[in-house]
C-alpha cells in the first residue's frame, strides 16, 4: 500500500446519528492548512461546510479476479480520478460512508484498482459509535459489527449520555469484537486530529506495531479464580448456562502473588489451545494443569475434583461462574456438610467471544522463530478458505534466521507483506498476530502458528 | 525487438514538428479540431474552455464554462459547435463560428461524464449518473433511459448513427435512437469501463476492472463473446483503425494490439509496442490508416504504425504526463495536452 507521495484517504464510518457530520466539520473547520476534499454518501444531519463536498451513490462492483469475495466502489474509483485531475491538488480525502455501509469494499479499492493505488493511499478505517444508541444494532446489525470489526480507529461519542459503567461494559465488547482497534471515548466528537488522520494504519512502511493491549485483554477465559485448596475432595454446581459446556482449566500456583497469577495465565492461555477432557455430570474433571470440558447437559449437575496436594490454584473459566450459578464445594464427609468455598481473589477478562456474536479477534503472541515457507503455507491456506470470514489481519513475525522483522496485512483475500526494519539488538523477536473476523476458530488459528514455529534441534558436544 | 530504454534516449527534438504551443495552467482534459480542422478547442478539468486557429495559435476564445470542473469536451463531425459537460450536471452547446453558448440543458443532479456525437453529426448522447439521454444536433431531447445498474461509464455509436451502446456494471446495453427502451442487453457480471464499437459493427469491445477487454459480437445472438486478459492494469484506452483491422488497447507501459479483419483474434498473438518507460496515459489511431500516437506518464510520445509493428517511428517529449492527445481530422497534425497545461500543436510524422 505504500506510495510516499500519494494521498492520504481516512475511510470514517458509523451509523446516521453517530456524530459523523459533527467530526466532518470538526475536522474541516480546524486550522490545520490541508486542502481536505470530503466524499460522502449520505446527506443528512448537518451540512459539511466545505466548498469540497463531493456526493456519491454507493456502487459495489464484484470482482471476477478469483477472490470471492473482492469487490470494489465504482463510484469511488471515478470520483478519485477526477480528482487527480484537479488544479488545485489536495492534501487530504475523506469518504465518509452510509450508516449502513460496510467498509470492505472502500478499504479493497484502495488494494486493487492500480490507478487509485499509484495516487492514493488508504491511511485508517475510523468508525464513529454512538456510546449510547449503539446497544440498538450492536447484536443484530451486521453492518454495525462490519464498522466495529475493520477499523483501526474507535470513537466513543457522546459519553456524557452514560455512565462510566455502561461506558466500561461497552468497550469490552467492542474489545472482544476488534481487540486491535484503538478507543478513543468523546463527546461532540471533539478528538485531536493527530489520532485520527496521518496514522498510517495500512502502510507497511510506516512503524508497525500492533496495540500491545489486545494481547492483555483477549483471552479465551472469561475469569479467574484464586483458591486455596486442600487435597481433598471437592465439588462444583452448576445449573444450566449460556452454552451446553463450559471450559475449566486449573493453574497450580506457588502462592497467591501477582507474578504467580500472571504466569498462570500465561500457561492457561496455552491450556485453553489445547486438546479438552470432556467430562460429564458426576464425574471427576483432572484439577492437575489440563483443560477439561464441562457437558451442561442437564438443568443441574455436580463435577467433582480433587487437589493433589494443599496448594493456590488458580481456576479459569471460559465464561463468567455466575452465567451458570456455578458454586464451588468442600464435599461433605462423615462429620461435615457441604461448604462453599470463595476464592481468595477474582480476576474478570474481557469476553473473548460473545455467545450472539459472530464478529471476533483472536490474537496470537509467541516469542518462537517461524519457517517462512510454512508461515506462506499457512497464510495462502488462511486466505483461500478463510479469507471470507477474516476481515482484517495483521501481524509481526519472526523469521528464523532473519535479522529483518516482518510485517503483514490483508483485507479478507488481499494480502500485503514485507521484511520491515531489522530488530533492534534490545528488542524481545515476538511474533504478534491478530485476526479480526467472523466464525474465528481460535484453537484453529493457534495450531495453524505453532505449525510454523521452528523446532529447535539439540546438539549434543 | 528495440530495447525501450534505447528508445527513449535517441528521441526527436520536438522543434522540428512543432507548430505551435501555449502554456494553460490547468490539466487539459479535452482536445478536438473542428471538423474543418480549422481551430483547436481546448478544456481543462477546472472548467476553461479555450479556442484557438489551428494554423496560427491566435486566440478566438476563452470562458469559464463549468466553475465546478468540466468532464467532457467533443466536437461535431459535421460543424463548428461543440458540446461540453461538466460536475455543474449541465451540458452545454457551443457554436464556435459565433463564438456563443447555443443551449444549456440541465442533465440531472450528477455528474456528466460521457458525451458522444453520432458519426454523422447529427444526434449526441450524454452519460449522467444511472442515465442516459440522447438529443438532435440543436440539443433537443428525444429520449432517456434512466435505469442503468451503474453509472454510465461510456457510450459509442455505431457506423451508420441510427444506434449507439452504452457500458455500466453487468454490461451494454444497445439502444435505437428512436425507440427509448434499450433493444438488447449484452450481458456480462463486471464492471465495464471502457467502451468501443467497430467501424465495421461487428464488436464491441470493453475495458473491464479485472484488467481484461470482453468482446460482444453482433448480431449478438449470432456469436459467442470471448475476453482477452494477461493485462498488466485496467484497459482504458479502446481504438479501432478506420477499417477495423486494429484494434488499440493499453497495457500499463504497452500497446496490445489486436488483428481482427473480420474475424476474432482468439488465438494470434498481438502486437506488443513495447518503446514506452512508464505508463501510457492516451493512445489513439489517425482518423484512416493504421499510424497511432501515444502518450506517457514521463511526457514522451511516440508514433507508430500498427501495420509495420513494433519499430518507433517517432518519440517526442513534453515536460509532463500526456493528458490527452487528438489528431486533425485530415491526420495532418496532433494537438497534445499535458496534466500542467503545455499545449503544442504539431505536424503529423504520417
Amino acid at each position: 500500500m505504500e506510495n510516499k507521495n500519494a494521498i492520504p484517504v481516512t475511510v470514517l464510518t458509523g451509523f446516521l446519528g453517530s456524530g459523523k457530520t459533527t467530526l466532518l466539520n470538526k475536522i474541516l473547520s480546524e486550522n490545520h492548512g490541508k486542502k481536505i476534499a470530503v466524499i460522502e454518501n449520505e446527506f443528512g444531519e448537518v451540512g459539511v461546510d466545505n466548498e469540497l463536498v463531493i456526493g456519491a451513490d454507493e456502487e459495489i462492483f464484484e470482482m471476477n479476479n478469483g477472490c470471492i469475495c473482492c469487490t470494489v466502489r465504482g463510484d469511488l474509483i471515478r470520483i478519485l480520478d477526477q480528482l487527480m485531475k484537479r488544479k488545485d491538488k489536495l492534501d487530504y480525502i475523506i469518504v465518509e460512508t452510509t450508516g449502513m455501509a460496510n467498509p470492505a469494499p472502500v478499504a479493497q479499492t484502495f488494494w486493487v484498482d492500480d490507478d487509485i493505488r499509484a495516487t492514493y493511499s488508504l491511511d485508517a478505517i475510523v468508525t464513529i459509535v454512538d456510546a449510547k444508541h449503539v446497544w440498538q444494532h450492536i447484536d443484530d446489525s451486521s453492518e454495525c459489527k462490519e464498522q466495529i470489526a475493520f477499523a483501526d480507529v474507535i470513537l466513543l461519542n457522546k459519553t456524557d449520555l452514560v455512565s462510566e459503567e455502561e461506558l466500561i461494559t461497552l468497550e469490552k465488547r467492542i474489545k472482544s469484537m476488534n481487540a486491535q482497534a484503538k478507543i478513543h471515548r468523546t463527546k461532540d466528537a471533539a478528538i485531536d486530529l493527530n489520532n485520527i488522520l496521518d496514522i498510517k494504519a495500512f502502510d507497511l512502511d510506516a512503524k508497525a506495531e500492533l496495540n500491545p493491549e489486545f494481547l492483555i485483554e483477549e483471552v479465551p477465559f472469561e475469569w479467574c479464580g484464586i483458591f486455596d485448596f486442600e487435597s481433598t475432595e471437592y465439588q462444583i454446581n452448576m445449573t444450566e448456562g449460556p452454552d451446553s459446556s463450559l471450559d475449566i482449566a486449573f493453574v497450580k500456583l506457588d502462592n497467591d502473588s501477582e507474578y504467580q497469577i500472571t504466569k498462570a495465565k500465561k500457561s492457561a492461555i496455552k491450556l485453553f489451545s489445547e486438546e479438552y477432557k470432556e467430562v460429564k455430570n458426576g464425574k471427576f474433571l483432572n484439577s492437575n494443569h489440563t483443560r477439561n470440558c464441562l457437558l451442561i447437559e442437564e438443568a443441574q449437575q455436580t463435577f467433582y475434583f480433587k487437589p493433589n496436594k494443599k496448594s493456590f490454584y488458580a481456576v479459569f473459566t471460559q465464561h463468567g461462574p455466575d452465567e451458570f450459578n456455578m458454586q464451588f464445594l468442600k464435599s461433605a464427609t462423615n462429620t461435615q456438610e457441604e461448604k462453599e468455598i470463595k476464592p481468595i481473589n477474582e480476576i474478570e477478562y474481557a469476553h473473548s467471544h460473545e455467545h450472539d456474536d459472530t464478529v471476533t479477534s483472536v490474537g496470537i503472541e509467541d516469542d518462537s522463530e517461524l519457517n517462512i515457507q510454512k508461515v506462506n503455507e499457512w497464510i495462502s491456506y488462511l486466505l483461500q478458505f478463510k479469507g471470507t470470514d477474516i476481515y482484517r489481519m495483521k501481524g509481526i513475525l519472526n523469521i528464523n534466521g532473519n535479522d529483518d522483522r516482518f510485517v503483514f496485512q490483508g483485507v479478507h483475500m488481499l494480502f500485503d507483506a514485507k521484511a520491515d526494519r531489522q530488530w533492534k539488538p534490545e528488542e524481545k523477536r515476538r511474533n504478534q498476530l491478530i485476526f479480526i473476523g467472523k466464525n474465528l476458530n481460535r484453537e484453529e488459528l493457534v495450531n495453524g502458528f505453532k505449525k510454523c514455529i521452528v523446532k529447535k534441534q539439540l546438539n549434543f558436544a | 525487438m528495440s530495447n525501450p530504454i534505447e528508445i527513449s534516449k535517441t528521441m526527436e527534438s520536438l522543434n522540428e514538428y512543432e507548430l505551435w504551443r501555449v502554456q494553460l495552467d490547468d490539466y487539459i482534459i479535452g482536445l478536438n479540431f473542428t471538423y474543418d480542422n480549422e481551430i483547436l478547442v481546448v478544456a481543462t478539468s477546472s472548467g476553461l474552455l479555450a479556442c484557438y486557429l489551428a494554423k496560427t495559435s491566435t486566440k478566438l476564445f476563452e470562458v469559464n464554462a463549468h466553475p465546478k470542473g468540466l468532464m467532457c469536451l467533443q466536437a461535431s463531425p459535421i460543424e463548428t459547435k461543440i458540446i461540453t459537460t461538466g460536475q455543474d450536471g449541465l451540458i452545454k452547446l457551443w457554436d464556435l463560428t459565433s463564438n456563443t453558448l447555443l443551449k444549456t440543458i440541465n442533465a440531472s443532479h450528477a455528474w456528466v461524464e460521457q458525451a458522444a456525437w453520432s458519426p454523422d453529426g447529427n444526434y449526441f448522447a450524454i452519460g449522467s449518473g444511472k442515465s442516459v439521454t440522447w438529443f438532435d444536433k440543436d440539443g433537443m431531447e428525444i429520449n432517456k433511459f434512466e435505469t442503468h445498474e451503474s453509472a454510465v461509464s461510456g457510450i459509442a455509436w455505431k457506423s451508420n448513427s441510427s444506434a449507439f451502446a452504452t457500458s455500466c456494471y453487468g454490461g451494454v446495453r444497445l439502444f435505437e435512437i428512436n425507440k427509448q427502451e434499450p433493444v438488447e442487453f449484452l450481458e456480462w457480471k463486471n464492471s465495464m469501463h471502457s467502451l468501443s464499437w467497430s467501424p465495421d459493427d461487428m464488436w464491441i469491445g470493453c475495458g473491464t476492472q479485472d484488467s481484461r477487454v470482453h468482446f460482444f459480437p453482433l448480431p449478438y445472438s449470432y456469436g459467442t463473446d470471448f475476453e482477452m486478459n494477461g493485462y498488466k492494469g485496467k484497459v482504458k484506452l479502446l481504438d479501432w483503425t478506420n477499417d477495423a483491422k486494429f484494434f488499440l488497447t493499453n497495457c500499463w507501459d504497452e500497446l496490445v494490439i489486436w488483428q481482427f479483419e473480420g474475424k476474432s483474434p482468439q488465438g494470434q498473438e498481438a502486437l506488443i509496442l513495447n518503446g514506452h518507460l512508464a505508463k501510457i496515459t492516451q493512445a489513439k489511431f489517425q482518423n484512416k490508416g493504421s499510424f497511432l500516437a501515444s502518450g506517457d506518464e514521463l511526457g514522451f510520445v511516440h508514433f507508430y504504425d500498427a501495420e509495420i509493428g513494433n519499430n518507433l517511428i517517432l518519440g517526442v517529449k513534453l515536460k509532463n504526463t500526456i493528458s490527452n492527445l487528438c489528431w486533425s481530422n485530415n491526420d495532418k497534425y496532433m494537438a497534445l495536452g499535458t496534466s500542467q497545461g503545455e499545449l503544442v500543436i504539431m505536424e503529423s510524422p504520417a
